[in-house]
């Protein structure tokens, strides 16, 4: 009798314990519902490395420029107006990118303020005795009308050519040291480089090098600690009250609209979202539990957050980071620019418009080698309210 | 008179040996009898098996479903089984699945599944039916459901080739039920599967 009982308690025992580890181990994400909002991926006209996304008004029209090697851009136009693509003013959603003339071998970045378009730009050479081509030199031009391009000359505090500066294997400071305000209106556009921790405000064909008198007044460093040698870091700008905010984070940006100046400036700092809200001096970082943060852009009500594990959306309560929310209803945004990328570049072309009203695009990369059979492309996509899908452009 | 007396001696011979014929075949009949099955209680067998899969309930059209949310995949299982009759079976199988999405994306599966299989059989041909259920680990992308309920049907036609192996195909329909807090997110995958298979039997 005794033995029966211990056999019977052994294996109630055992069929608990595996129970609770069908609990403990149990995950509960949402496959098949996700798997129908996919949509077939178009062929892609702009893919590769594109390190930044551009902002550029030309004979009144607003326009996108994107560099992977390459430059390509896109008349937005109608959607920057306010009137977000669709169907009926978009045959089939095909894109429309166009590439354009470029002054030298490759493209690295490309930036804008409110008269230029900057484009950094490398040249490589053949090593025979290596065997490879490693980049030469770097060199920057600026444009009024992203045709005909002009060398622009950067000097320090000693007449010495900084460019030169520049080189190695086109390392990951490299290719951010050229950035802007990227800004919604045309007139709070301002561009800047940072080379080898000097950095310059770009105005056409020459740059003014930043000095320590400069921030205080005009500049603002952006979080704390405000000292030197953070300034020498920098890697991202937006602009607010009147004055020029610089960070050494990538990803930066404002709640600025075609018709309202900006009250926000929004930062990625590591895996938290920092603000810094109009006539405050110190920012608040809250912790939302994303990956790396590489770049946001500000929509209606929440913020489009690219992170080194795909694109997330936060939503805003009183114009403060509150909490990771859903894209909108059939979005397959977080299926198509998935966790196995990292998203580089996202920009919201109407920022007065929530996610899922408005024009979007981002970019996306991954890191070494891809680590899935799924994450296989490195270019351009773009979000588009009229068929409320992600696709390749 | 010697003439009768010779064929009544010849006659009972013969008789005699007819009779001791009469009553060998009869011993023989005893010692030789044999009720062959193909199976009996306790044998065990080991499948293996590869499938093509269709997904029915995804969009898209046989044989590829080329423009349904899921493609066709494939899959590949092994099971045991332990006769508990010579035409009852139990046991368990293991599946490693995958489909294709439209959106480049990959569907997989592994599904443990406990099941009861009823076998006839004509000669050296069977005929499994099996019915089963239990749980799987269902991945795509970063994002993993598990335990994820299954239930499984399976019908085939195999046959004998010797004591240890028969060879054959099977059908097969698979539920899987995906449940979740936020009841919006509620769905099922449909799937039916070609397979070509093996048994080792023991």
């Amino acid at each position: 009798m005794k033995l029966n009982i211990k056999k019977i308690l052994k294996k109630s025992l055992f069929i608990t314990a595996m129970s609770s580890s069908f609990l403990f181990f149990s995950c509960q994400d949402v496959i098949f519902a996700s798997i129908r909002d996919e949509v077939r991926l178009t062929v892609a006209k702009v893919s590769g490395d594109i390190t930044r996304i551009a902002r550029f008004t030309a004979d009144g029209k607003e326009y996108l420029y994107v560099s992977n090697g390459e430059l390509w851009f896109k008349d937005v136009t109608q959607a920057a107006s306010g009137t977000p693509t669709t169907a009926e003013n978009s045959a089939d959603y095909e894109s429309t990118w166009q590439r354009t003339n470029i002054p030298t071998q490759r493209t690295v970045a490309v930036a804008s303020d409110e008269t230029y378009l900057y484009l950094l730009c490398k040249t490589h050479e053949i090593d025979e005795d290596l065997g490879e081509v490693p980049p030469s030199g770097y060199s920057l031009y600026c444009s009024t009308d992203a045709s005909e391009w002009a060398a622009v000359t950067l000097k320090d505090a000693d007449g010495n050519d900084v460019l030169s500066s520049l080189g190695g294997t086109g390392n990951y400071d490299t290719l951010k040291c050229l950035f802007s305000t990227n800004s919604v209106k045309t007139e709070n556009r301002h561009a800047f480089i940072n080379i080898a921790g000097k950095v310059f405000s770009l105005n056409g064909e020459s740059g003014t090098l930043l000095t320590e008198n400069d921030f205080g007044s005009t500049y603002i460093w952006l979080p704390a600690p405000d000292t030197p040698e953070n300034h020498t870091s920098a890697r991202g700008a937006s602009f607010m009250d009147g004055k020029i905010y610089l960070t050494n984070h990538i990803a930066m940006t404002s709640n600025e609209t075609k018709d309202a100046e900006a009250d926000v400036i929004y930062y990625g700092s590591g895996s938290n979202i920092g603000y810094l809200l109009s006539g405050e001096t110190t920012a608040t970082e809250n912790d939302l539990n994303l990956s790396t943060i590489e770049s946001l852009a500000y929509t209606n009500g929440s913020i489009i957050v690219g992170t080194k594990s795909g694109i997330r959306k936060v939503s805003l309560s009183e114009n403060k980071p509150n909490s990771v929310t859903s894209f909108a209803d059939g979005s397959n945004a977080e299926t198509a620019l998935a966790a196995y990328y990292e998203v580089y570049n996202v920009i919201s072309v109407d920022p007065a418009k929530a996610e899922g009203e408005g024009d979007l695009y981002a970019t996306t990369i991954f890191e070494d080698t891809s680590s899935s059979t799924s994450a296989t492309y490195e270019g351009l996509w773009a979000y588009f309210p009229g068929r409320n899908k992600w696709n390749r452009e | 008179m010697k003439r009768f007396f010779a064929f009544l001696c010849t006659f009972l011979i013969l008789s005699s040996a007819a009779l001791f014929a009469q009553e060998s075949d009869e011993n023989d009949d005893s010692v030789f009898a044999v009720d062959y099955r193909l199976n009996e209680p306790g044998d065990q067998y080991i499948k293996l098996g590869l499938m093509v899969t269709f997904p029915l309930n995804f969009g898209g059209e046989f044989p590829l479903y080329k423009e349904g949310q899921l493609n066709t995949g494939g899959a590949g299982y092994l099971g045991y089984h332990r006769f508990i009759t010579s035409w009852l079976a139990a046991g368990v199988d293991v599946h490693f699945g995958y489909n294709p999405t439209i959106g480049e994306n990959i569907f997989t599966y592994i599904p443990f599944i406990f099941n009861l299989t009823v076998q006839p059989s004509v000669w050296k041909f069977e005929f499994p039916v099996t019915v089963g259920a239990g749980f799987a680990m269902e991945s795509y992308l970063n994002r993993t459901y598990f335990p994820g309920l299954i239930v499984n049907a399976q019908a085939g036609a195999f046959f004998r080739i010797n004591p240890s192996w028969s060879f054959g195909l099977d059908g097969d329909f698979k539920y899987m039920p995906q449940w979740y807090s936020n009841s919006e997110n509620n769905d099922y995958g449909l799937f039916a599967s070609f397979s070509v298979a093996a048994r080792y039997h023991f």
